[in-house]
């Protein structure tokens, strides 16, 4: 435990060299506070320790003859470096990431990039939803409650808006904020890894589903995307660590390293009663985060509102007033199945699927989608996780399949192409294959 | 001088309050008083070492002043003083030694006299050396 005696300020310290000196007590013990780390209530018992030696050593002064202006400008001056006496008792007062304070920072990690997650993805759902076509919302009916799920991380939401025109919006405004916290960390902590690393842990605990996701929903999302998706989520781990590294190594000018300090009110200076600059930008982000999620919510309910579906009749002359073909129904349904809506699904080019759903009393599904469109993957599913069959439909010869997903292992999906159209027919009700067939054919 | 300096802060504090409980301000002050104002540090240097000394256990640190407390009044010393703790005005942070502190004080004296000793050495073999060289000149 040595000491440099002279006073000199380290590199790290965010030191106040080549500014003017201080003149008053205030003013220094402001610049040394605004450069301390430890939690408040040590720094007040600090800053209460220091004044005293300053006011001590000023009415000394003064005693001597000195008027009190000038009593206080030698006192200041020779207490030394506002920065370097800072960064000393940083060093000497060191916020310890233990194994409770790891820990809380692993159950920030993953708390914390939830709810990001939750909240960016809420407002982008609904401007997304708010910029289709009235006859797309018309046909895609909402509820406010089933948007705020969908925003969920678990919900998968977030990829529909990934992939939309705001998709760049969302990474950022994820990234950002969900780094921001380890880099605020490691900034007041000046500890380097560790509150990264505890972030980072949390991160990965709570989004350990990404990879059983992919390949589970993977015939729902384009693979190559969702992977990149997924990577650039995990990849917020590292990012975590090297971020609250950032904050505790990187030399910010004194303003803005003062930025990231608590606002106090040990010090009677004036000048720390102002909210410090990181304090303002975290309620600013958290008051346009809310508000941007009351506007989402308003939104949603008025649209929900609004959308209140026409009769079946009036969606199927206004679907087929969209699509470039003749819609074909089935003529040979099971009992107890009746049109129950028609949606219009936008599908990968600009022409979209139109979904004929069928539903009886209790629960029961089936879904006709029909579109002169080829779709965008329309080769056969890979075994072993579908179930993978040819034959013919209506004796026409057309190549059709049938799979069945892991994730509702009581689906299946007929997929076919008749007459420059693709069909596909989905239940997952208890029809057998033979009864989906006799539907396909009766289109 | 100023090289000269680094690293003996710590003893000479350790020194201080190994003769009486004190304070930051007067600790300065005796260090000023003490060195006729050979030995002047910053100082806004004093806290973080005592600090450090008492975070590692070395010295003991409690408030006194305003706010009357059960160890006010008078404090007998090592060194046979006596450290007037009971006044008005804003409280102070005194810096006792513990005994670990006597400990690491006593081995800061040995290496600190261990260093000196080589030192004189040196400087007594130079100044022979120099006596030696003017005696031929002469």
């Amino acid at each position: 435990m040595s000491m440099n005696a002279s006073g000199r300020a380290d590199s790290h310290a965010g030191t106040d060299a080549g500014q003017p000196g201080f003149s008053t007590i205030d003013e220094l013990l402001a610049a040394v506070e605004r450069q301390l780390s430890m939690a408040a209530d040590e720094r007040a018992l600090i800053l209460e320790e220091l004044r005293g030696h300053l006011e001590e050593a000023a009415t000394a002064r003064e005693a001597a003859g000195q008027d009190r202006a000038a009593a206080e400008r030698e006192a200041v001056a020779a207490f030394g470096a506002a920065g370097a006496v800072a960064a000393r008792l940083n060093r000497a007062h060191p916020v310890h990431w233990g194994t409770a304070r790891m820990l809380r920072g692993t159950l920030a990690g993953i708390l914390i990039p939830y709810a990001v997650w939750t909240l960016v993805t809420f407002p982008l759902l609904v401007y997304n939803y708010a910029h289709l076509t009235t006859q797309e919302r018309a046909s895609q009916p909402i509820s406010l409650w089933g948007m705020a799920f969908d925003a969920l991380p678990l919900a998968f939401g977030a990829f529909r808006v990934l992939f939309s025109g705001a998709g760049l919006v969302w990474l950022a405004a994820f990234l950002a904020l969900s780094l921001a916290v380890p880099f605020a960390w490691g900034r007041r902590s000046r500890q380097s890894w560790r509150p990264g690393l505890a972030y980072g842990l949390g991160l990965l605990v709570g989004f350990w589903w990404l990879l059983p996701g992919i390949l589970i929903r993977r015939d729902d999302f384009e693979q190559a995307q969702f992977v990149l998706s997924a990577a650039a989520v995990w990849a917020l781990a590292p990012l975590a660590v090297a971020a609250s590294f950032a904050g505790a190594r990187l030399h910010l000018p004194a303003r803005l390293s003062a930025a990231f300090q608590s606002p106090r009110p040990s010090t009677r200076s004036s000048t720390t009663r102002r909210l410090p600059a990181a304090r303002a930008l975290t309620v600013g982000v958290a008051v346009i985060l809310l508000g941007a999620n009351v506007w989402a919510g308003t939104r949603a309910a008025e649209l929900a509102r609004a959308e209140v579906l026409p009769p079946v009749s009036e969606q199927l002359a206004r679907a087929q007033a969209i699509a470039a073909f003749p819609l074909r129904l089935p003529s040979a349904l099971p009992d107890r199945l009746t049109l129950t809506s028609v949606e219009l699904v936008p599908g990968a080019t600009a022409r979209p699927w139109v979904a004929l759903q069928y539903e009886s009393a209790d629960g029961v599904w089936l879904t006709l989608s029909e579109t002169n469109a080829q779709p965008a993957d329309d080769s056969l599913p890979i075994a072993p996780n579908y179930r993978v069959s040819q034959g013919t439909v209506g004796g026409a010869q057309p190549v059709w399949w049938l799979y069945t997903r892991k994730i509702t292992a009581r689906e299946t999906i007929l997929m076919w192409q008749q007459d420059g159209l693709y069909f596909t027919l989905a239940s997952d009700g208890p029809f057998s294959v033979d009864e989906l067939k006799q539907v396909a054919a009766s289109v | 001088m100023q090289e000269m300096k680094k690293g003996s802060l710590e003893l000479l504090v350790l020194h201080l309050l190994y003769e009486r409980p004190s304070y930051g301000y007067e600790i300065c002050e005796r260090l000023r008083e003490r060195s006729d104002g050979t030995l002047r540090f910053e100082e806004g240097a004093v806290y973080p070492l005592l600090h450090t000394l008492e975070r590692e256990g070395l010295a003991e640190g409690y408030w006194e002043g305003s706010a009357p407390s059960p160890t006010s009044g008078t404090v007998a010393t090592s060194a046979g003083e006596e450290a007037d703790t009971t006044r008005k005005g804003p409280r102070r942070r005194y810096y006792r030694l513990t005994p670990a502190g006597v400990e690491a004080l006593r081995a800061a004296v040995q290496e600190w006299r261990r260093f000196t000793g080589a030192v004189g050495r040196v400087l007594g073999e130079a100044a022979r050396g120099e006596a030696s060289l003017r005696g031929e000149v002469a």
